[in-house]
């Protein structure tokens, strides 16, 4: 993931900042079933409520026609800020069960964040670019990250059980758990997750093409 | 094999081929149209298959992009991923009535109904393509063909995106009535859509009125040709399987009428039976033109052919026009064939009507003439004459000269003939030496003239080669009217005076009035003569020979005796010399011995030994046969050969001595008696006489008759009698007719005596009856009675 705004470039020296004064913290590193790093995964340590979110809203931009972050994690009762960063207007909107809503279209940084007061999954669309997806995970627990391309994640304390979700696992709408116990005496805990890779966005085209097959 | 005329031949070949080539040529075009139909009507069901799989496609697409459009539509999504039944059902009422679908239901990502505008799958609550789903969910959406309570369905199968996948939507467009028509009017073929579920529900779409054949068709294979016939029409149909699963299946039938298409062959097809009736009445015409025009010269060439056969030769064989072609050349040959056989025939008729030799005409042409010149002078005081030639001696001529100069002389007699003739007189060779000359003059002395002149010119020397042969003529003459207005009758007459002429060797003879009814008295003669000998109605007379020296009828002489029916008597003189002419004689002479002997031999059983003297003519001695026969009747009737003596004149003898003398030694040798007949008139010498084999002389009664009262026949009797004597012959006079002559004989010496004096020839039986009472010595009454 290579950002290309300077907010983006900024949260990610804050996540490298943040990681780094845990030094004594607990890594893991999440892989395909091929065992690359696996990028844009959400990964939390299952334990404990968050009392008091954040009161500064997380950002999700729009940038060439793309949610940035693709996947986005926030505390529970935290808001988001959908500023649009392209010249043309998005009109987002979500479905999903946590939060549903939808920012008419718009230009620039809307007035309001939205608050999200209930855990779980939202699959964030742009009504006028279908290619258009993100999401934001609604985390219940206070300690979680989102992975980068190193596939790298760093817990602050070892744990038996993590919880992970991807979006590329087929109908995942809650994160798995996942059983460590067998990996906590290993230095490096490695979580694989079996990832099917959306195909290209769908046109006629290529839709024709399998209905004559 | 039946007679066909030649032209019906070359009309039925002519019509053949035409008919062959015709039907051929029609059949090959027929052949071809229906292929080349059936090709047509194959390629345009290919082509409008092609065209109708594209229209579904298209139609896909279309279908597709309305669906995707809304499924896409933020509103709809909205409303479907909303809560409430009622809202969602009447959303998928709504949006679906804006793309014009059929059929639309909403399924949970698990498939799990939502809601269905159709009311059976609404009410229990149950999505029927579910099994869909997975393939639909690989594919991002899904198109098929499907049946649902016995409809069909060209269905969508697409996810409802929110923006992941939170529901899928079915969009249904149902195949109907409308669709079909639609492809038809873009195809021009008709459309039937057939499909059948496991619920045995059918259904049936189709732009043509009804079908029966709903089974057949499920049966039949993909994309495979059938023909059929539907309503009376006939088809070809291509079968595309829509969709086949284990459910259901539903096929499109794609139809072309080959009626329709034959249809625009059925006025090619008119316009080529018309042409080829035309041009088989044209040939039909013509075959029997030309049929007529070869036929027509050979009809006329046959009927040439039977003009010559019939004899006529005048008149071309045929007209010009056919003078460069194998008929023109048939033609002058017959031509030159009727030429040949009009020249042949010429020459045959000539040689028919003209002698070979000398070119003269002959006998047949000579009748046809004289015809002719009788009818030419009926009413005309004319005279006709035929002068009937004969070269005298022609035969000696042959036989010392040889043929060839015999033929030479007949030329140049010929030659003579026809310049002495010149215009005036026809020339006629009869036959060997005879010849006819036709005259005519104005009175009967100008042709006694002319006959007379002709014949010394005739008679004369004729040179032939070296030789130099004195020729002279006997010839007749018979004059019309005087001798005969009948043709044959005149041919006859003039041949009667050529034959007296002959006989009395005069150079020519006119026909005496009577001898023509001599001459057929003669003929009548001999006809009758044959049929006396065979019916035995000749007698035989007897005249006894008185022997001197033993006062003793010893001998008799048999004497043949004819008494006519109806012209009475024959004297022996006429129609023995008949019978001589005509070649009688021998079977005659036969019947004479046969006769004489027969009698003999009955009187030799009555105790008669008396000799029996038959005259024999020249005829007699020229063939051998006669002693062999005359020996076999001497044994048959068991008498000895003294009891025959056979006369024969000198004159006979001397015809062919050498012939002569062998048969009389033969007689000599069996034992018989021979006496010349006869004797002092003919003209044998005294040298031949002595080397005859005869035993008895008999002097011509010519010397006796009146020997009583003439000197010189007293002298000849009696110097003969003494030369007999001295030769050792026994004499016998004939003729005796008085005492007085009996006794001159008797003093001469001579040895017996015959004549009227004695007796008349007698038959048999009155001759008997004398022999029995005769007294010889009743003659001599001065010597006593012993």
């Amino acid at each position: 993931m290579k950002p290309k705004s300077l907010p983006a470039f900024l949260s990610g020296l804050l996540i490298l900042w943040l990681s780094s004064a845990y030094v004594f913290a607990f890594e893991l590193k999440v892989v395909d079933q091929n065992g690359e790093p696996v990028n844009n995964a959400f990964v939390a340590l299952p334990e404990g409520s968050i009392a008091q979110p954040n009161p500064e809203p997380a950002i999700m931009d729009q940038v060439q026609v793309k949610f940035v972050p693709h996947v986005l994690a926030i505390e529970v009762g935290q808001a988001v800020i959908f500023p649009n960063s392209d010249n043309i207007r998005h009109h987002v909107y979500s479905f999903s069960e946590p939060k549903q809503f939808e920012i008419k279209l718009y230009q620039g940084v809307p007035k309001t964040p939205i608050a999200f007061n209930q855990p779980g999954l939202v699959a964030l669309g742009c009504n006028i670019h279908d290619s258009m997806l993100g999401y934001i995970y609604v985390s219940p627990w206070p300690e979680f990250q989102v992975t980068g391309e190193s596939g790298m994640a760093t817990l602050s304390k070892p744990t038996n059980t993590v919880a992970v979700w991807h979006p590329w696992i087929k109908g995942l709408t809650e994160p798995l758990m996942i059983d460590l116990t067998p990996q906590l005496e290993q230095n490096l805990v490695t979580i694989t997750l079996n990832l099917n890779k959306p195909k290209a966005p769908k046109t006629f085209k290529s839709f024709k093409k399998r209905y004559d097959d | 094999m039946t007679d066909i005329s030649l032209r019906n031949k070359i009309l039925f070949l002519f019509l053949s081929l035409i008919i062959v080539s015709s039907v051929t040529t029609i059949s090959a075009v027929l052949l071809a149209t229906n292929n080349s139909v059936e090709e047509q009507a194959q390629e345009k069901l290919a082509v409008g298959q092609r065209v109708f799989e594209q229209l579904l496609d298209i139609r896909a697409k279309q279908l597709f992009e309305s669906a995707e459009v809304l499924t896409s539509d933020f509103g709809f999504k909205t409303a479907v991923l909303g809560k409430d039944q009622s809202t969602i059902l009447s959303v998928l009422n709504n949006h679906g009535a804006r793309i014009g679908a059929d059929l639309m239901m909403l399924a949970s990502l698990e498939g799990q109904l939502i809601a269905s505008t159709d009311q059976a799958s609404q009410q229990q609550g149950h999505f029927p393509f579910k099994a869909l789903l997975p393939e639909a969910e690989e594919g991002g959406g899904l198109m098929r063909t499907v049946m649902l309570t016995g409809n069909a369905y060209q269905i969508l199968m697409l996810p409802i995106k929110a923006p992941t996948i939170a529901a899928w939507t079915v969009v249904g467009f149902q195949i109907n009535s409308q669709l079909a028509k639609q492809l038809k009017d873009l195809t021009t073929l008709d459309v039937t859509f057939k499909g059948i579920d496991q619920s045995n529900r059918t259904f049936e779409i189709s732009t043509l009125s009804s079908e029966q054949d709903h089974e057949k068709f499920m049966n039949a294979g993909d994309d495979a040709w059938q023909y059929m016939t539907l309503n009376q029409q006939n088809y070809l149909a291509l079968v595309t399987s829509l969709v086949n699963t284990e459910h259901y299946k539903v096929d499109a039938i794609l139809r072309t009428s080959l009626d329709k298409a034959f249809a625009q062959f059925s006025s090619l097809k008119i316009q080529i039976l018309t042409i080829s009736s035309i041009a088989l009445a044209l040939s039909v015409i013509i075959g029997f033109i030309i049929a007529r025009n070869i036929s027509h010269p050979v009809n006329t060439l046959v009927s040439a052919a039977q003009r010559i056969s019939s004899g006529d030769y005048s008149g071309d064989i045929l007209d010009g026009q056919y003078k460069h072609n194998e008929i023109g050349k048939l033609a002058s040959s017959l031509s030159l064939m009727q030429k040949g056989i009009a020249e042949r025939e010429d020459k045959i008729l000539h040689q028919v009507y003209h002698d070979t030799l000398t070119g003269l005409a002959n006998r047949i042409s000579a009748q046809q003439q004289i015809d002719r010149l009788l009818k030419q002078t009926l009413n005309s005081t004319d005279s006709v004459a035929l002068m009937h030639i004969n070269i005298r001696h022609f035969k000696q001529v042959n036989d010392t000269f040889g043929y060839q100069v015999g033929d030479q002389l007949l030329v140049s007699f010929s030659q003579k003939l026809t310049a002495l003739s010149g215009d005036q007189y026809q020339a006629v060779r009869l036959g060997a030496d005879e010849f006819l000359l036709l005259l005519q003059g104005s009175t009967e002395a100008d042709i006694i003239a002319m006959v007379s002149s002709l014949s010394h010119q005739l008679i004369g020397r004729y040179h032939i080669g070296e030789l130099d042969i004195p020729l002279s003529i006997s010839s007749g003459v018979s004059i019309y009217p005087i001798h005969g207005n009948r043709t044959d009758q005149l041919l006859r007459r003039a041949d009667i005076a050529m034959n007296e002429a002959k006989s009395q060797k005069q150079t020519v003879a006119f026909y005496q009035a009577g001898a023509d009814e001599k001459h057929l008295k003669q003929i009548r003669l001999v006809n009758d003569l044959k049929i006396a000998i065979a019916d035995d109605l000749l007698v035989m007379f007897y005249q006894p020979k008185l022997d001197l020296r033993v006062k003793k009828i010893t001998q008799v002489e048999a004497l043949i005796r004819w008494f006519h029916p109806e012209l009475g008597f024959i004297s022996p003189d006429e129609f023995i010399g008949l019978a001589e002419q005509s070649g009688l004689m021998p079977s005659l002479s036969r019947w004479v011995i046969r006769h004489v002997l027969k009698d003999a031999a009955e009187w030799k059983q009555q105790g008669l030994e008396l000799a029996m003297a038959i005259n024999l003519s020249a005829y007699d001695l020229v063939y051998d046969d006669l002693p062999g026969y005359v020996h076999d009747l001497l044994v048959e009737h068991s008498l000895t050969p003294t009891s025959l003596i056979l006369e024969v004149t000198e004159s006979a003898m001397m015809e062919n001595p050498e012939q002569a003398l062998k048969v009389l030694n033969q007689f000599k040798a069996d034992g018989i008696t021979l006496a010349i007949d006869d004797y002092g008139t003919g003209y044998s010498s005294l040298s031949q006489l002595k080397s005859l084999p005869v035993d008895e002389l008999k002097i011509d009664l010519s010397f006796v008759l009146k020997l009583d009262q003439n000197k010189a026949d007293q002298a000849i009797v009696q110097s003969t009698i003494e030369m007999g004597h001295n030769l050792g012959l026994v004499i016998v006079a004939e003729g005796v007719e008085n005492r007085a002559s009996w006794q001159l004989l008797e003093g001469w010496g001579c040895d017996k005596l015959q004549g009227y004096y004695i007796s008349k020839p007698q038959s048999a039986t009155d001759f008997i009856q004398w022999f029995q009472h005769y007294d010889v010595l009743s003659e001599y009454p001065e010597s006593p009675h012993t």
